[in-house]
C-alpha cells in the first residue's frame, strides 16, 4: 500500500483540525449560552434558590440527569432523526453540532449551578435589602461571583467537547476524529495517526492553561 | 419612625416549631441610634431579617415611616427597601467589583445615571475616609476598609434608615471604635436612623441613644438609654455598668444607685453621712460617659450605727440630687 508520510498528510490534517474548530467551536458557544441559563434556573429553582419550585426543579433536573448518564457516542446516534430534521443532514462538521451541544449542555448547566451555589447567601441577601430584582441578582451577582468557576467549567466543558468531536468522526462528522480512523485504523499509517494525537494533546494542553491562567488572574485580583 | 407591633416568627409547625421572635413591640424615633442587645439565639437577628422582610413575620407587622411591610407587594417591597441601607457582619462585599463598583451598587439597581453615580460614590469615599482606595478589590482592603466600603454602599441611595447587623463584632477592639464613632457621626451628619443589633454592651454604650434588651425570643426592657441607666432595676444598666452581685453584700443591706444627669455622687455620699448619720460602704461601682453625658450606677450598702434609719427621707434626699434608688 502507498502510504502518505505525515508532511503529505498535513494539509488534511489541517483541514481536519478546521472542521473540529468548526464543530467544537460553535458547540462550546451554544453549551455556554444554554448551559448558563439552564444552571441558572436550576439554581433559582431549587429549595434554597430565589424563586423556589419543586416542580421545575425536579422536571428539569431529571432531563439534564437522563441526557448525562446516556454515554455521547449512543446520544449521538440517538439523535440522527432530530440533527437531520434540524440540519437537513446528518453528516458532516455541522450537523455534528446538534449532538455535541445536547449532550455537553446538561454537563455544563450542573456545573454552573454548582459554581452559583458557592457564592455567600450573604451577599444575595445584601444586595435584596437594597431593592435589587431577582434579574439584577443574577446578572450583578450570581454570574460575576461565580465566574471563576464559571471560566474553570468551561473549559472543562472544552477539553470534553474537543474529545466528543472525535467521536463525532465514527458517524462521519469530520474532523481530527475522522482523519484519525481514517490514517489509524483504516490505513495503519501509524505515523501519521501519531501526528494527529500529538496535535490533539498540544490543542487540549492550550486549552487548558489558557483557562487556568484566565482563572487565577480573576482569583488573584479577587483573593 | 419604626414600629414594630406584635411581631412573632416561628421556624416549624408542631412539635418541632421554634418561636425565634416571641411578641415583640418596638418603637425607634427617626434620627436615633437604636441599639438592640442580646446573646447570640435571643432572637434579634430574626428580628432584624423581618425589619428589613427577609423574613416574612408569622404574626405582626413592621412599619417604617408610613409603609406597612408586612402588607407589601413583592415590587412595593423592592420600592420600600430603596430607602434603607444595611451592613453586615462579614461585609457581604462583592468580590468581583471594587470598592468604588461596590458602593454603586445600589445606585444602579436604582437606575441612577452613570455620571451622578460617580459623583455620588466620590462623595461617599470621603465621607468613609476611603480616598485612594476607590480601586481597590475588597480582598486587598483590611476588614476596617471593608466595613467603611459596607457603610458607604448602604448609605449611597440616601436611605432613612441604616440596620447594622453586628457590624463590629469581625473587627478588633480599635477597629470597633473608628467605626462606631463613624457610624454616630454619620447619624448626626445626615440624621439617618440606625438600627443595630449587637452581643456587645460596648457597642451600646458607645454610641446608642435608645437600646432594647433581648432575651429568648422577647424585649426585656426598652427605652432611652440615659433613662435605662439611671433605673436602679433595669437589667439593661447591670449589662452595661455592670455594679457586681448581690452575694458580695451577705447582709442584704445594699442599694444601688443610678446617676445620669452629670452631677458627681461624691456629695451625695458623703450627704448621707453628715445628714443621716449613715455608713456608706462601696460595694462596686461604673461611671462612664454615654451620649455626652456622664452616667454612674454604685451599688452601696447604706447602715446605720443605731440600726434604721428614715428610708422614705434618704430617698427624697436621693431623689432630689437626681440620683435614683429603690430603697
Amino acid at each position: 500500500m502507498n502510504q502518505k508520510t505525515w508532511i503529505e498528510a498535513l494539509p488534511e490534517l489541517l483541514e481536519a483540525l478546521g472542521e473540529t474548530a468548526w464543530m467544537v467551536g460553535w458547540a462550546f458557544l451554544i453549551v455556554v449560552l444554554v448551559g448558563t441559563a439552564v444552571g441558572v434556573l436550576l439554581r433559582l429553582w431549587a429549595s434554597d434558590g430565589l424563586t423556589p419550585s419543586r416542580g421545575l426543579y425536579a422536571v428539569v433536573g431529571a432531563v439534564v440527569n437522563i441526557a448525562r448518564s446516556l454515554p455521547f457516542l449512543i446520544l449521538m446516534i440517538a439523535l440522527i432523526g432530530f440533527t437531520r430534521w434540524l440540519v437537513g443532514t446528518a453528516y458532516g462538521p455541522t450537523p455534528a453540532i446538534v449532538p455535541l451541544a445536547v449532550g455537553a449542555i446538561p454537563f455544563y448547566a450542573r456545573v454552573v449551578e454548582a459554581a452559583l451555589r458557592e457564592v455567600a447567601p450573604g451577599k444575595i441577601e445584601a444586595a435584596q435589602v437594597m431593592g435589587a430584582t431577582t434579574w439584577d441578582i443574577v446578572r450583578k451577582v450570581l454570574l460575576p461571583e461565580a465566574l471563576p468557576g464559571l471560566v474553570a467549567g468551561a473549559t472543562l466543558t472544552l477539553v470534553t467537547l474537543i474529545g466528543y468531536s472525535t467521536m463525532a468522526g465514527v458517524i462521519g462528522g469530520g474532523g481530527v476524529g475522522d482523519f484519525a480512523i481514517r490514517y489509524g485504523y483504516q490505513r495503519f499509517n501509524e505515523p501519521v495517526l501519531l501526528m494527529s494525537v500529538v496535535v490533539l494533546i498540544i490543542i487540549v494542553q492550550l486549552v487548558q492553561s489558557i483557562g487556568d491562567w484566565l482563572v487565577s488572574r480573576m482569583a488573584h485580583r479577587r483573593g | 419612625m419604626i414600629e414594630v407591633t406584635s411581631l412573632t416568627k416561628v421556624y416549624g409547625t408542631g412539635d418541632g416549631a421554634v418561636t425565634a421572635v416571641d411578641d415583640v413591640s418596638l418603637s425607634v424615633p427617626s434620627g436615633q441610634v437604636f441599639g438592640i442587645l442580646g446573646r447570640s439565639g435571643a432572637g434579634k437577628t430574626t428580628l432584624m431579617r423581618c425589619l428589613t422582610a427577609l423574613e416574612r413575620p408569622t404574626s405582626g407587622s413592621v412599619t417604617i415611616g408610613e409603609v406597612n411591610l408586612t402588607e407589601l407587594s413583592a415590587s412595593g417591597l423592592r420600592k420600600a427597601r430603596h430607602r434603607m441601607g444595611m451592613i453586615f457582619q462579614h461585609f457581604n462585599l462583592l468580590g468581583s467589583r471594587t470598592a468604588a463598583d461596590n458602593i454603586a451598587f445600589p445606585l444602579e439597581v436604582q437606575g441612577v445615571p452613570a455620571a451622578e453615580r460617580r459623583a455620588r460614590v466620590a462623595e461617599l469615599i470621603e465621607l468613609v475616609g476611603l480616598q485612594g482606595r476607590e480601586h481597590a478589590f475588597p480582598s486587598q482592603l483590611s476588614g476596617g476598609q471593608k466595613q467603611r466600603v459596607g457603610i458607604a454602599r448602604a448609605l449611597a441611595a440616601h436611605p432613612d434608615v441604616l440596620f447594622c447587623d453586628e457590624a463590629t463584632s469581625a473587627l478588633d477592639p480599635a477597629t470597633t471604635e473608628q467605626i462606631l464613632d463613624l457610624l454616630k457621626e454619620i447619624n448626626r451628619r445626615t440624621g439617618v436612623t440606625i438600627v443595630l443589633i449587637t452581643h456587645e454592651s460596648e457597642v451600646v454604650r458607645r454610641i446608642c441613644d435608645a437600646a432594647a434588651l433581648m432575651a429568648s425570643g422577647r424585649v426585656v426592657e426598652q427605652g432611652p438609654l440615659l433613662e435605662l441607666l439611671a433605673d436602679p432595676d433595669s437589667r439593661l444598666a447591670d449589662i452595661l455598668l455592670p455594679v457586681g452581685d448581690v452575694s458580695l453584700d451577705p447582709e442584704h443591706t445594699s442599694v444601688v444607685l443610678g446617676f445620669a444627669h452629670g452631677g458627681t455622687t461624691e456629695p451625695v455620699i458623703s450627704g448621707l453621712t453628715r445628714r443621716f448619720g449613715l455608713d456608706v460602704s462601696i460595694l462596686g461601682g461604673a461611671v462612664e460617659t454615654v451620649a455626652g453625658h456622664k452616667v454612674g450606677r454604685l451599688r452601696v450598702a447604706l447602715t446605720h450605727p443605731d440600726g434604721g434609719y428614715d428610708r422614705d427621707a434618704v430617698a427624697a434626699y436621693l431623689a432630689e440630687h437626681e440620683v435614683s434608688v429603690h430603697l
